[in-house]
This record gives C-alpha cells, sequence and structure tokens, in this order.
C-alpha cells in the first residue's frame, strides 16, 4: 500500500509520476497523463501457413507474410481498443492498487487521445508530503529523476517501480522490429519507453535497466539532431524542429524482468511480442553498453541544429554515436568504464579504450569530417509553399504584418530606452538563430508557451526581464473571440504586455463594449490587452 | 436526446453548486428571445451587440425568490484554451450567477493539466465577483454529469 514505503503498490505510484506526473503543491493533487492517440492499437500477425510474422505490405493495405510470401488477412491481426482498455485499466485497476487504504480521492479526465488520472491528497496531506520527499526539487515529469529509494529498493519494488513506468510511457508496438534471424523466425521486436523532454531521466531509466534489473538496453534513440535525423533530412526539408523532443529507450522483451504492467492492453502486447521471440530463438545480444568504437563510416554529416540553444549545454555539439550523449550526460557506469581509457577524450570522441591520439588534433580531424560529409549531402530541396489560389496570392496576408509589427515594436522598445529588445516571429520554422541570446528564463518562457501550443505572432523580450511581451496580429476587425484568444494566452504565460492589434480599424461595438465594460481587458495584476490599429507603418494604440 | 441530457447535466452541476437554486427553465436562446430576456436581464440584452449567443440560458431561483440566469455553451469538440477564453470574456460581461462550459469531448490535454495549476486557473477561470466558471462533463445513459473544474 502506498502508505507503507516499502509496499510495491507505492513504489509502483511512484514510477507512474515519475514518467508522466506532474504535482501540484498547493491543492495536493497528482495528474498523471496516459496517452492513447489511436483508438486502437494493432497486435501481432502471424501466417496461417508458415508461422512467420506478417507484417504491412509497403504501400498496400494488406499484410504479407515475411516468411513465404503470401498474402495474410488482416483480420488475423488482433486489435487491442486502447481507449476504452486505458479508461477501463484506470478505474478498475491502477486507482484501486495506488489507493487502498488510504484516503485518497480520484477522478479521470481527458479526451479521446488521453486520459489523465487526477489523484487528490487534501485528506492524506501525509502520504503527499511523503511523496514530496521523493520529489524534492522537481513538480513534473519533464525534469524528474529516478528516486533515490528506488535505487536501493527490494526487488519487488524495483519490479513494481519500472511497471508504474512502462503502464505511463512504454509502448509494445508490433512496427519497433527489426531485422534479426533467430532459430525459428526472423525480425526481432523491440518495446520501448518513450521520455519526453527529460534527457536525465532517460540515462537514469537506461542505468537502472542494465544494472538494478538485469536488463539491457538494446539502443537509445535520442532526440538530438545528430541522432533523430543523422542525415538532415528533416532539416533540409524545413521541418521546424528537426531534434525530436522525445527519447525512446529500447529493449527486448525477452530481457525484462517480469513487469506487471495493469494497463490490460500493454500487458497483452507485451505479452504477445514476448512469445514471438522466444519462439524465433533469437541468439543472446547484450545491448549498447559497453559501447563499440566508431568506424569511419558511422561518422554523421555536421547539423546545424547541435547549436540549438534549447539542447542542455553539454548537448549543444556533435555526436556520431548515441552512447556519446549518454557519456555527455554522465551516465555513471559509461563513466566508469570511460575511466579506464588511456585518454578519457579520447575515448569519448571514438569508443576507443586504446586510442591515446592527443584530443584536440583528434578533435579538429573528426570536426573536419562531419563538416565534410555535411557538405557531401545531396543538395537540399526546395521547400514546397502551399499552392495558392492566384486571389490567394495577390491577398494581404497575416504573416505579412509581421515584418512590419516587429520592426515597429522594436523602434518603440528602443524609444521607451529598453535597450537591445529581441522580437521574434514565432512563424519562423527555424527560431534557433533568433532565440540564442535570450536568457535562461526568457528561453524558459518560450519553452513554456512551446509546451502548450501558445503560438502568439510575435514574442518580445526587452532586457533581461524574463516576462514576455505577447503580440497577437489580425488582418481582420477585431472581436471578442480574439481578445478571448490572447487573454486565454495571458492566463497562461503571464507576459509582461499583451498587444492584440488588427489592419481594419476597430468597431465601433468592440469600442463601445469595451468602454462600458473596461475590466475585460484585464489579465491580472493591473495588467491590461492593449488594443491597437496597424495603420500602414504605424501602430496606434487605442486609449480607453 | 442532446437537450434532455443538456438539461440533466445542467440541473446535476447547479445542484452540486448550490443546493438552494432551483431551476426555472432552461432555454435555447434565439435572438428575439434574447432580446424579450434583455429587458428583464439587461446585461444579457448587450449579446446582441456582441453577435454571441450561448447555447443555452437558464432562468433560476434563488432561496428568497430572487430571478438569475446561467449561461451554459457546449464544446462541439475537444475543449482547448482559445474556447475558454472566449466563455471567460463573455461571462466578464454578462456577469452571470453561473458560467457553464460543458465538455461532451472532454478537455485537451493541455487544458487538463494548465487548468490543474492554480496559479493559471485562477486566471482564466474567475470572473465578476471571483465566480469560477464551471466545466463539466455531459451526462450519458451510463454517467452522471460531473463538474470536472
Amino acid at each position: 500500500m502506498p502508505g507503507n514505503d516499502s509496499a510495491p503498490p507505492y513504489a509502483y505510484l511512484l514510477g507512474l509520476i515519475t514518467a508522466k506526473g506532474t504535482i501540484y503543491p498547493t491543492s495536493k493533487k497528482i495528474a498523471i497523463e496516459f496517452p492513447h492517440a489511436n483508438n486502437h492499437v494493432n497486435g501481432i500477425a502471424t501466417c496461417p501457413e508458415c508461422g512467420a510474422l506478417a507484417t504491412k505490405s509497403r504501400g498496400g493495405v494488406g499484410l504479407t507474410c515475411r516468411g513465404c510470401g503470401v498474402e495474410v488477412d488482416d483480420h488475423l491481426r488482433v486489435r487491442y481498443e486502447q481507449r476504452a482498455s486505458t479508461l477501463k485499466s484506470i478505474s478498475e485497476g491502477i486507482i484501486p492498487y495506488v489507493t487502498a487504504g488510504n484516503s485518497i480521492q480520484s477522478t479521470i479526465l481527458g479526451n479521446k487521445s488521453v486520459s489523465v488520472m487526477v489523484l487528490d491528497f487534501k485528506d492524506n496531506a501525509e502520504l503527499f508530503a511523503k511523496i514530496l520527499g521523493d520529489f524534492p526539487v522537481e513538480l513534473n515529469y519533464w525534469t524528474f529523476r529516478i528516486p533515490s529509494k528506488m535505487w536501493r529498493g527490494s526487488d519487488a519494488e524495483r519490479l513494481a517501480y519500472m511497471s508504474g513506468i512502462f503502464d505511463a510511457t512504454g509502448y509494445a508496438n508490433v512496427g519497433n522490429w527489426i531485422p534479426r534471424m533467430g532459430k525459428n523466425g526472423q525480425e526481432r521486436m523491440r518495446v520501448y519507453i518513450q521520455i519526453v523532454r527529460n534527457w536525465h531521466l532517460t540515462c537514469d531509466i537506461d542505468q537502472f535497466l542494465r544494472n538494478s534489473l538485469s536488463c539491457p538496453v538494446q539502443t537509445i534513440d535520442w532526440g538530438h539532431p545528430n541522432i533523430r535525423d543523422s542525415k538532415l533530412e528533416d532539416y533540409r526539408t524545413g521541418k521546424a524542429s528537426s531534434g525530436g523532443r522525445e527519447h525512446q529507450i529500447k529493449v527486448y522483451p525477452e530481457y525484462l524482468p517480469p513487469l506487471s504492467p495493469l494497463l490490460s492492453h500493454k500487458k497483452q502486447l507485451l505479452g504477445d511480442l514476448l512469445a514471438h521471440n522466444l519462439r524465433c530463438e533469437f541468439p543472446q545480444e547484450y545491448g549498447w553498453f559497453p559501447p563499440t568504437p566508431i568506424k569511419d563510416n558511422q561518422r554523421k554529416p555536421a547539423h546545424p541544429g547541435e547549436s540549438d540553444v534549447r539542447l542542455p549545454v553539454e548537448l549543444q555539439k556533435h555526436f556520431d554515436a548515441s552512447w556519446q550523449i549518454s557519456l555527455a550526460l554522465g551516465t555513471k557506469d559509461l563513466v566508469e568504464y570511460a575511466s579506464k581509457a588511456s585518454s578519457f577524450e579520447a575515448f569519448a570522441l571514438t569508443g576507443d579504450l586504446k586510442c591515446a591520439e592527443a584530443a584536440g588534433p583528434l578533435r579538429a580531424r573528426l570536426n573536419q569530417l562531419s563538416q565534410y560529409l555535411h557538405q557531401g549531402l545531396p543538395a537540399a530541396r526546395k521547400i514546397a509553399e502551399p499552392t495558392a489560389s492566384p486571389a490567394r496570392q495577390r491577398a494581404y496576408l497575416e504573416k505579412d504584418t509581421y515584418p512590419v509589427l516587429i520592426k515597429l515594436l522594436e523602434k518603440e522598445l528602443v524609444a521607451r530606452k529598453q535597450s537591445k529588445p529581441i522580437v521574434l516571429d514565432t512563424s519562423a520554422r527555424n527560431l534557433n538563430s533568433s532565440i540564442q541570446h535570450l536568457s535562461k528564463g526568457q528561453l524558459a518562457h518560450i519553452d513554456v508557451m512551446d509546451s502548450w501550443s501558445i503560438r502568439p505572432d510575435i514574442i518580445a523580450f526587452t532586457d533581461s526581464a524574463a516576462e514576455p511581451i505577447l503580440v497577437e496580429a489580425k488582418i481582420e476587425p477585431l472581436s471578442l473571440a480574439h481578445l478571448g484568444q490572447i487573454l486565454a494566452y495571458c492566463a497562461v504565460a503571464a507576459p509582461k504586455r499583451a498587444i492584440l492589434v488588427s489592419t481594419e480599424p476597430v468597431s465601433d461595438a468592440l469600442r463601445r463594449t469595451i468602454l462600458r465594460y473596461p475590466g475585460i481587458l484585464d489579465y491580472g495584476s493591473g495588467s491590461a490587452v492593449e488594443i491597437a490599429h496597424l495603420d500602414g507603418q504605424s501602430i496606434n494604440y487605442l486609449r480607453f | 436526446m442532446q437537450n434532455d441530457a443538456i438539461l440533466d447535466t445542467v440541473r446535476t452541476l447547479v445542484k452540486g453548486i448550490d443546493p438552494a437554486l432551483t431551476i426555472h427553465e432552461v432555454v435555447e436562446p434565439t435572438l428575439p428571445m434574447m432580446q424579450a430576456l434583455g429587458k428583464q436581464f439587461p446585461r444579457l440584452g448587450a449579446t446582441v451587440d456582441l453577435s454571441f449567443t450561448p447555447d443555452r440560458i437558464a432562468i433560476v431561483h434563488d432561496s428568497s425568490g430572487k430571478t438569475d440566469f446561467l449561461i451554459v455553451n457546449v464544446s462541439k469538440g475537444t475543449l482547448g484554451l482559445t474556447e475558454l477564453g472566449l466563455l471567460h470574456v463573455f461571462a466578464k460581461i454578462l456577469l452571470p450567477k453561473f458560467a457553464i462550459q460543458i465538455v461532451p469531448e472532454g478537455l485537451s490535454g493541455d487544458l487538463v493539466f494548465l487548468l490543474m495549476a492554480t496559479e493559471i486557473s485562477s486566471r482564466i477561470l474567475p470572473y465578476g465577483n471571483n465566480t469560477p466558471i464551471i466545466i463539466g462533463s455531459l451526462c450519458s445513459e451510463s454517467d452522471e454529469a460531473r463538474r470536472l473544474f
């Protein structure tokens, strides 16, 4: 039971919180997110003729046997209803398990793509304090680490803890196989733990699996540009952020300890993948640790995203292998392994314990190689702009106001003696070059808004003030709906100023409404949304 | 069916918020109806000017017999932050006894986490004299309506 430190249900709850939890100290609540983007998830399908794995044909609609090549009826594949299974498992499995014997209120919120379990500890302050003690610094899964007591927990606790992590953010998808030959079949299935944003937790879980649960990790697919977009395909085709925000820790299910997931579809899928791998009898693999030396043909081209200031400082550089990121982040057993090398720095660049080459020239040579590989990439494809009708091509669009507004705002801020204002067009494909000079606090604001999908058209910062100035631009008469939108943004971002501007004059109806109900512009702490008219090359603020 | 469900939902939510309140009627307002209601509740008259019609208006009586009104909106899809911002603006103008947002399809995942944070919900939910917007699920054959926030 959660009230008892040594009990597996408490460890399971800590696992859920670590992976997908947010703690709200003021209200004594904890919310845990269970995503289910698709209504159903497909199970494994095998060929009725030869028993081999059947997978979706490339570009086709049906399944093809990977053994004998015959078409396989799609209906042979089990379909698990993710959403229904998640809701039922939370209410009938997870909530009773983690609340047993404790006064904890619970509710389930969400929609068709995510369910959120909310636990309310208002009647159990002692237990809430205990949980806070296990996450002493951070309050959100973006930055949580594995609680120290879990590293020293009993076998049952460590298993329960990992089961919680697996339920919240583990995936046993059939599509995650890699080509391998076994005695009785092929295509080796993998399961993965997907960690959102949190680089250090990814290292923690990798070590926890390997060292505390004796489960080798096959690989870590880091959301770093060099790993996620190693051939710069996303970058060259203009995708906004080629570095993903998630990291995937991949393991073979047969090496996992006997987890006890409570989400029934995950439990069944895990069982299906495990049965397939056991039946195929694949040879033993030992995972990515210890790393093998990087060969020249494994080197990767330089990626402009390597210097993205949104990456942790220690990762704002070039990497050729996934394990180098683990080393840079300080994965304990890897650092210990590297300490045996003739040269730590040379090992970090090559993966070769015996490499004694001087780090400076070696780094310069490898840097040259990555630049050379970058130059050898095919020319960037022209980014296809959305086709617009001739009428629309002639039309003045909202985005056409951004350059004018940026210039005007910069001028205004300088005139107000706010030196070095930074004004950003948030619709820009690559924000990195614009945000290089932001302070840590300012970057955190950008990050928060990005996380909650809040996209005002323009964001500005002045001096070292962390609070942004938000600008929402329109090319139609302003309405209360527009005001509602920017007030909602203000509720989240708590900006220094918020400006709602249109190329159209403010209508009499809106002017009358604001005059009659001036409080509708307020967004807290004495701040009010500023209403403005962009008249050609000048901006006129309306006084109410 | 939807009408009955909305009515039951409003009844359940109101009972949970203020058991002393009795619902006189819940109407799906038309423009002439809003004009007529505007005579009784002058602030409701403002909606005519603002091209805003709530999905439902509920006329309620409190224990002293005083008449008041509630505005009720029903989300067409998952409730997101911007839609909530719109109700926030209208609630500030109309100052209903309660502003209720019914969410048959639930709330967006982001909005759940934003509203759980009291420093954010305290900026978007209250209107008027610190009255919070009520967000509730729609009742169905299997589930009773619930106040979510």
